[in-house]
């Protein structure tokens, strides 16, 4: 490449204090030509990117140049130094690319898919991702603040217990990772529905309240599952479970679990306790969306009206929005249930998802095998799961490219 | 990176609180002194242009960031490039004014928690990330400036002339600075 350099400005330091995809993020806030050379501590070479703006003009590692050299300056250990100089831009240029897409492909690939059970949580080897694409801000910025709506996070929530909302949370969360979205499903209800209606409650050797304790790391505790896409984190690990430790988890610290859980997904799901007061409502004063679930029937008619209330009630800084209500349970041939869905169908109208789920023995098979239903042969309820997806996302307004562009940025 | 989208969201909440600037401006110190008292020595007693100055840096921010995908191949003067000027501005913070490396945390939670008292219902979640990953570059980018050569830096007082009237040098300007 013909370009020569400057000397106008240049800086360095070391890659223990700064990503080298963090300084090339900062390099594209501007639009002059420069290069950052990278070196080992005693000042070898190891390579160099040239960027203009957005765009990466070229790259070169050891033995590789172009995108493989990209790739393999971006991927090393956290060590060494950097030294940033401004050049002239070259006269002739054909970039590599933009630095958000390159960026983009150094996402770890997809794991192997394993048998369509929860596998045992001894997680796999991570994939070769060898640092995060972008650096969230430092977790004590988020205290007592509503940073942590800045990521999407979804409670699903219900006014009332036994209306599907763990059955609507694990299958929604299975849905979404089947269309390729990065989800994280964690169970904010100290019962611990979500590994119970899997028959994994034995499995986890750490869930949440053990992360937000101190005791146990989010990536350790994280547990893969039968969509590799998809990643399960417990209530508790094994045990008998402490309520306090659950019950009394405030927003702030909720704030940071989801934030760090953010890190590792496109979209960050919990599953609460019935209700919406008490430890909902430290959940509802952390995510940055709520998705209702009601049950087809009378009460539910009564009770609709309570999400927004509650959700009215709530500081304005720590108030998530109504993403929508989905309702569960309807029995077509029950003329109480059909009327019950109508008369929500004319209160709630713009919230309701235009798919509704039945009541139907699938579910209890399911439950019965311990697998969603996507796995259980239920396709037919899948779809319908698919379809709730697929608003869902349309409603939250998340690009279709696999879901990425937010996972990245 | 910042996308489009989050650029475009950057505008047009920006765009809101340019009526509002001086209510944004008194909000912003008043947390920012709300969470460290001590840096209220740290300005000079006429607070009144510290405060343009900073709502002055935001508008320069905001629009060194709008320009047509189709001009990447084009240069831009040192003084309109926002890497280079902020790359300075973090320079002068730690070696000239001796801000400590703490207060980008402070500075950005008081930023952010002004924008969201401005805004009220526009500043969605969608806008706070975007404002948030622009701070966290910014930051990065300061940072950075920490071992620039200081030679050829471009000036903050070029880059803010013509956006605001009162020409200004820094947002965070030491009493020592502007005495």
């Amino acid at each position: 490449m013909e370009s020569g350099q400057t000397g106008k400005i240049t800086t360095s330091g070391s890659l223990a204090d700064f990503k080298l995809t963090e300084i090339l993020q900062a390099l594209a806030l501007g639009r002059h030509c420069f290069q950052v050379n990278i070196l080992t501590d005693d000042l070898t070479d190891v390579g160099n990117i040239v960027l203009k703006a957005d765009r990466i003009l070229a790259a070169t590692g050891p033995g590789v140049t172009g995108k493989p050299a990209f790739r393999a300056l971006c991927q090393r250990p956290d060590e060494g130094r950097f030294q940033i100089a401004q050049l002239e831009p070259p006269v002739i240029f054909d970039p590599l690319g933009r630095l958000q897409g390159l960026l983009l492909e150094l996402l770890p690939p997809d794991e192997p898919t394993p048998s369509p059970v929860l596998t045992h949580q001894t997680a796999p080897a991570s994939a070769p991702c060898s640092r995060p694409v972008s650096t969230p801000l430092p977790s004590s910025m988020l205290s007592g603040h509503p940073q942590a709506k800045a990521a999407l996070s979804i409670a699903v929530v219900s006014p009332k217990g036994g209306v599907g909302k763990t059955t609507i949370a694990l299958n929604l969360a299975n849905a979404l990772a089947a269309s390729r979205r990065r989800v994280v499903l964690i169970d904010g209800s100290v019962n611990g529905d979500i590994l119970a209606a899997l028959g994994a409650q034995h499995r986890p050797c750490a869930g949440v309240a053990e992360v937000l304790a101190g005791r146990a790391s989010l990536e350790e505790s994280l547990l893969p599952t039968a969509n590799p896409t998809l990643k399960l984190l417990a209530a508790f690990g094994p045990g008998v479970p402490v309520p306090e430790e659950l019950d009394n988890i405030g927003a702030d610290r909720w704030c940071d679990l989801i934030t760090q859980a953010h890190a590792r997904a496109e979209i960050v799901l919990i599953d609460t306790p019935a209700g919406l007061f008490g430890a909902t409502r430290s959940i509802l004063s952390a995510v940055s969306h709520v998705l209702g679930v009601l049950q087809a029937e009378p009460l539910s008619t009564r009770l609709s009206d309570r999400f927004s209330r509650v959700i009215e009630s709530l500081p304005a800084p720590r108030r998530p929005a109504l993403v929508g209500l989905v309702v569960n349970m309807l029995q077509a041939d029950c003329d109480v249930s059909v009327e019950a869905l109508r008369e929500l169908a004319q209160r709630e109208k713009p919230s309701l998802f235009q798919s509704f789920l039945p009541r139907t023995t699938a579910f209890l098979a399911a439950a019965h095998h311990g697998q969603p239903v996507r796995f259980d042969g239920e396709h037919a309820i899948a779809g319908l799961f698919d379809a709730i997806a697929a608003e869902l996302s349309k409603r939250l307004k998340l690009p279709d490219e696999l879901g990425r562009y937010r996972f990245l940025t | 990176v910042l996308s489009s989208s989050a650029k475009h969201a950057l505008q047009s909440s920006f765009r809101l609180v340019k009526p509002i600037a001086e209510t944004a401006a008194d909000l912003f110190y008043g947390k920012l002194f709300e969470l460290k008292p001590e840096y209220r020595v740290l300005f000079s007693s006429d607070m009144a242009a510290q405060k343009r100055k900073l709502m002055g840096m935001l508008a320069f921010i905001v629009r060194a960031l709008d320009w047509p995908e189709s001009s990447w191949r084009e240069s831009t003067p040192a003084e309109t490039d926002l890497f280079l000027v902020v790359l300075a501005l973090g320079r002068r913070h730690t070696r000239l004014y001796k801000i400590p490396a703490d207060s980008y945390e402070v500075v950005g939670k008081a930023l952010l928690w002004t924008l969201d008292q401005g805004l009220g219902p526009a500043f969605t979640a969608e806008v706070r990330g975007a404002w948030a990953e622009l701070y966290r570059l910014l930051c990065c980018t300061m940072r950075l400036g920490d071992g620039a050569e200081e030679e050829n830096l471009p000036s903050l007082h070029e880059a803010v002339r013509g956006i605001h009237d009162n020409n200004a040098e820094s947002i965070d300007c030491p009493k020592t600075e502007t005495a």
